[in-house]
């Protein structure tokens, strides 16, 4: 390391790392952090989580006619480890709650969710014992997309305001560590 | 009531279906027996039918003796109808159908149609009837009538002239139920309109039913105004606590908020009315003043605390056993709440200072007429007030303080003619079919009584002890007189028309008076005399439950005298002034505006040490409190009540309480539980298992018998009336 | 031998279709490049609620619930008041003081339209209505009030690019 560099990250009190930028990082490690951000906003990786109608759409938008690989997403991962935006593509029942949480919890960071519909982010018309009344009392939600379902248009939309949100470095990280804290409260709550 | 003229019973055919019913029964009735409807919207069970719409028009023949059938050539009108041997109806044919159709369009020619921003729209009978009966379109295209809009009758009634499709209901009940016959129809044809006299303002005490009558959306509530829509809201059952009559009503709410209140039938308590106190009296339950925290005083300033700092503080400022707490409640606890905190302050704090009753005097529990004495004092149920001969009513605004007994006798009075003969200082509602009504002059209450009982021994109708009768007859109608105005024409007359079964009608204000006690026990002797009930009623809605439950200073729960009384409010109120007990619990309610002498509760709040107030509403008693426990209102809470008749009933819990309120019976069981005098109670449910246990009148009560009427408590009553009821 | 039949002429055979799609590059393009074109919307396309006006300027909403009533996800809150005469929003007695819909919850089937009397409220093509937070699907009477008298009524266009988004006719 040029000795430079070596001393601008050295000077800091705390060792920086991803999405710490706030608290003071270096330079240089800002600035890459900067062009990892353009890099993730533009190859999303969408983890699949069809769970009803909803996915329907979802499908559609990978395909041709809307190619959401425009938009460095078209690869759909049907394992965490290679998922970086979980979409979460019809009304979540309680029984699905665990799994969707496990499977979150599995997916490397940094690590987004898009609540793709109104069931998925509210309950929608499903408004009883068996529905999770939105899937942010599971995971937290960055982006939600209303619709029922949402067309494919208005999905891209949505995932164009994710590519916003993680540019302005605004999407979470692991170390916004309240919100992981309040959702794995609810997480236990689902599993009681 | 469909008028029931005999019990002869006899065949009808409806739809080809024969059907024994009463001779005499409605036709409209009748077929409810097959689960068949006639449409109606003029016709009201509980009132004379008129035949005025003409909705429930069926096809009417008579069987003949070689067996066909005769029809009449027009259709009848079912609500006027009575039933007949081998008459024949048809409530489905064609004729039936094309008429229905007809009578819906011509009633809708005029009407407005503006559904959408009316009140009744969702619950209107007009609508529903339109729906399944009429027809699809409309063929009338000239201008519709119009009329007043939205023309304030009263503070809480609304007309629109518009919409009224001139059926007479709302006319008819102030004619035949309330009997205050405010409103009357006025104009002929198409403009006539109900109307009040030259349009003054509706004064009823019963306003509100003809709202709920209106089988369209002409008479709105002016309080309900666009507030919500009918499938906007959530209802549950709920016990009226604006009086003691415990009436049955329907909790409309809406986002947890009380937003109107209906009569709900129960044939033993209302029928199905309400009075206006108690249709337009919740508005209180959204009050900015409600208590939402526990409060304590920390210096000079209230400071929200927890409920469990609030409990240290009353507990470490109120030493247990040392008999310095003072207890005064209203009658609008709950059973559980009155049973726990008796239990709590001779338990916790070792005193017996604990009263429910407010008014300047108050009956021993040794007295005879008190209802501690004799816990199973008889009580005259409510429905049995349609059923007396004659009746006294004696120093009671009926209408206001009784409204559903009033309603009772008035209804006795035009289906069987009970005499009602009425002593009052002030114009009564119950003047109008009064057989004799006669003023006092104010505050004379104990001379009028001595009258009448001279009156009655003159007439050699009344027996009463010996020592009684000497003092009276020592009296003259001269003298009584000069003291109140009444002569002795007036006492004769009153005694000749009191004959028969009958009642004795009076209120516990009447102890309010300083001669209350006398006046009291000389119209206990004059209806005993006569062989009367008497009832002398109170007005909490929970008194009767108070003086059962054993929250009075002198007697315990089980009937039991205790052999040193503890203080009644008077003392408790001069004692906390002397600074003779250390601390007051006053429990809902504000002793200020309600006690007689407003600056001895002003004397007592102010030296008391310690002021625990227990309540729903910040008031004026409030601003004394060293700790303010917010408490939950009777329709936030679960919990019973017993009504003047003892009749005991349920409530359940139908909206939220704001805040941290916790019920009554919560925070009293809490107060036991900390400081180690009971196991914890989980349900109010439990409390009234504990009470059943204890309290013999109760014995009968569990919650799964409170389910629809209530259940009557196992009094002495005048069983040659019920039995005639039931 | 093999290496003609199993290597080469697959190739061959592949490298052929690709030369026949290259022929016809930039001809039958299926793809919609939005944001930078918009799809045709369908006409009665549903999406984004609108409160209208009449041309007075007065709502036409009379706060009657009626939507409220016929919503089968119970997303959308009224609350009524009265006009008077110095302050008067809409024809008539009725007039909603709060007009709430819970955008999140909403399934824009319609049926608030079918319902409303006076065709207050009805649904038009603004379908970009993603965000970040629950709090901000919270349509309030602002919101959705038209500014003017048939503010909403030219054909939507993209709020990340201006395109104007067609309506299908054919």
């Amino acid at each position: 390391m040029p000795k430079r560099i070596e001393s601008l990250v050295l000077h800091d009190s705390s060792t920086p790392t991803f999405g710490d930028i706030e608290k003071g990082g270096s330079v240089v490690i800002t600035s890459l952090e900067t062009l990892f951000d353009q890099a993730r906003a533009h190859s999303i990786w969408p983890l699949t989580f069809g769970l009803a109608c909803c996915a329907i759409e979802m499908m559609s938008t990978v395909a041709a006619r809307f190619d959401l690989a425009r938009f460095g997403s078209e690869a759909f991962r049907a394992t965490p480890r290679q998922g970086d935006v979980m979409i979460i593509a019809g009304r979540l029942s309680k029984k699905m709650a665990p799994v969707l949480r496990q499977i979150y919890d599995q997916m490397p960071e940094p690590k987004w969710v898009i609540s793709m519909g109104a069931c998925a982010s509210s309950g929608g018309v499903y408004n009883n014992y068996a529905i999770v009344q939105g899937a942010d009392q599971v995971v937290p939600v960055d982006v939600y997309v209303p619709g029922c379902p949402p067309s494919p248009d208005a999905l891209i939309y949505g995932i164009m305001k994710l590519q916003e949100k993680i540019k302005r470095k605004e999407a979470k990280t692991f170390k916004d560590l309240r919100l992981i804290e309040v959702s794995a409260r609810t997480q236990e709550e689902v599993r009681a | 009531m469909a008028a029931l003229e005999s019990q002869e019973m006899v065949t009808i055919t409806v739809n080809d279906v024969d059907l024994q019913v009463p001779k005499g029964e409605l036709i409209v009735e009748s077929v409810k027996r097959l689960g068949l409807e006639i449409p109606i919207f003029c016709y009201h069970p509980r009132m004379k039918p008129v035949g005025m719409c003409r909705m429930c028009l069926v096809e009417v023949g008579f069987k003949q003796q070689d067996g066909t059938v005769r029809k009449m050539p027009k259709p009848q009108a079912g609500c006027t109808l009575p039933a007949d041997n081998n008459m024949v109806i048809y409530t489905d044919s064609e004729m039936v159908h094309r008429d229905r159709k007809g009578v819906l369009e011509f009633l809708l020619i005029n009407h407005p149609l503006d559904c959408p921003i009316c009140d009744r729209g969702g619950e209107c009978p007009l609508q529903n009837n339109t729906l399944f009966y009429g027809p699809s379109t409309s063929r009338f295209t000239e201008v519709k009538r119009h009329a007043l809009k939205a023309f304030p009758l009263s503070k809480y009634v609304t007309l629109d002239l518009e919409r009224c499709i001139q059926c007479g209901r709302c006319v008819r009940f102030t004619e035949e139920i309330s009997g205050d016959s405010q409103l009357a129809f006025r104009f002929r044809g198409a403009s006539m309109q109900p109307s009040t006299f030259q349009m003054h303002e509706f004064e009823s005490k019963f306003s509100g039913n003809v709202i709920e009558i209106c089988p369209v959306g002409a008479l709105t509530s002016s309080r309900y105004r666009f507030r919500a829509r009918p499938w906007d809201l959530a209802t549950r059952p709920a016990i009226c606590t604006n009086c003691s009559n415990g009436c049955n009503i329907w909790f409309d709410y809406r986002a947890g908020k009380m937003v109107r209140i209906n009569g709900r039938t129960n044939e033993a308590v209302n029928e199905e009315w309400t009075c206006d106190r108690g249709k337009f009296g919740h508005d209180w339950y959204n009050s900015e003043r409600r208590l939402k925290q526990p409060m304590l005083r920390k210096g000079d300033k209230m400071v929200p605390v927890s409920w469990a700092e609030a409990y240290e503080a009353i507990l470490q400022a109120c030493p247990p056993s040392a008999g310095k707490m003072g207890g005064l409640v209203a009658g609008t606890v709950s059973n559980e709440g009155l049973y726990l905190f008796q239990k709590m302050l001779r338990e916790v704090f070792g005193s017996n200072h604990v009263d429910y009753r407010w008014t300047r005097n108050r009956l021993s529990s040794s007295h005879p007429l008190s209802v501690g004495a004799n816990p199973s004092n008889k009580l005259t149920p409510i429905a049995a007030y349609e059923l007396f001969d004659s009746a006294l009513i004696f120093a009671t605004a009926l209408a206001d303080e009784q409204p559903m007994i009033y309603l009772r006798l008035r209804k006795g009075w035009s289906s069987k003619g009970t005499k009602v003969v009425v002593f009052a200082d002030r114009p009564v509602e119950e003047k109008g079919f009064a057989a004799l009504t006669v003023h006092y002059r104010p505050g004379s209450e104990d001379h009028v009584a001595e009258g009448l009982l001279k009156a009655g021994l003159a007439a050699g109708k009344v027996m009463v002890p010996g020592e009684v009768r000497e003092k009276i007859e020592a009296l003259s109608f001269d003298r009584i007189a000069s003291f109140c105005d009444v002569t002795e024409g007036q006492f004769r007359q009153a005694v000749d028309l009191l004959s028969g079964t009958g009642v004795v009608v009076s209120s516990q204000s009447l102890l309010d008076l300083p001669e209350g006690v006398k006046t009291l026990e000389i119209l206990a002797d004059f209806s005993n005399g006569l062989g009367f009930d008497f009832n002398c009623y109170a007005l909490g809605a929970n008194d009767e439950g108070a003086a059962r439950l054993g929250v009075l200073p002198d007697r315990l729960p089980n009937g039991r005298p205790l052999a040193e009384p503890g203080l009644d409010t008077a003392g408790i109120l001069d004692a906390a002034a002397r600074a003779r007990i250390s601390a007051l619990w006053v429990v809902e309610g504000d002793p200020i505006s309600r006690y007689h002498e407003k600056g001895d509760v002003v004397l007592a709040l102010e030296n008391v040490d310690f002021l625990i107030y227990q309540g729903t509403l910040a008031n004026e008693t409030a601003n004394y409190a060293s700790v303010i426990l917010p408490m939950e209102a009777p329709a936030e809470q679960e919990g019973t009540y017993t009504n003047v008749e003892g009749r005991v009933q349920r409530m359940i819990q139908v909206v939220q309480e704001p805040g941290d309120a916790k019920q009554a019976w919560r925070i009293f069981g809490e107060i036991l539980l900390r400081s180690g005098h009971s196991k914890p109670y989980f349900s109010a449910s439990e409390v009234m298992e504990e009470i059943a246990q204890v309290v013999p009148s109760f014995g009968e009560v569990t919650y799964d018998r409170l389910e629809g009427e209530g259940l009557h408590l196992p009094l002495a009553t005048s069983t040659d009336v019920l039995s005639e009821v039931n | 031998m093999g290496l003609l039949k199993d290597v080469v002429k697959p190739i061959l055979g592949g490298m052929t279709l690709t030369a026949r799609r290259a022929a016809n590059l930039g001809k039958n393009i299926v793809t919609i490049q939005y944001p930078d074109e918009m799809r045709e919307q369908y006409q009665r396309s549903r999406w984004r609620h609108y409160l209208t006006r009449y041309d007075s300027g007065l709502e036409r909403c009379i706060g009657c619930s009626l939507c409220a009533g016929a919503c089968p996800a119970r997303c959308i809150y009224v609350e009524a008041a009265e006009n008077t005469d110095t302050e008067r929003y809409s024809p008539g007695e009725r007039y909603a003081v709060r007009y709430e819909i819970n955008m999140i919850r909403c399934i824009f089937c319609g049926y608030c339209q079918d319902a409303c009397p006076t065709g207050a409220i009805v649904l038009r093509k603004d379908f970009e209505l993603a965000n970040y937070k629950r709090e901000q699907f919270i349509y309030t009477k602002e919101m959705l009030l038209e500014k003017y008298p048939g503010q909403n009524l030219e054909p939507y266009r993209s709020k990340v690019t201006g395109v104007e988004a067609p309506i299908y006719t054919g």
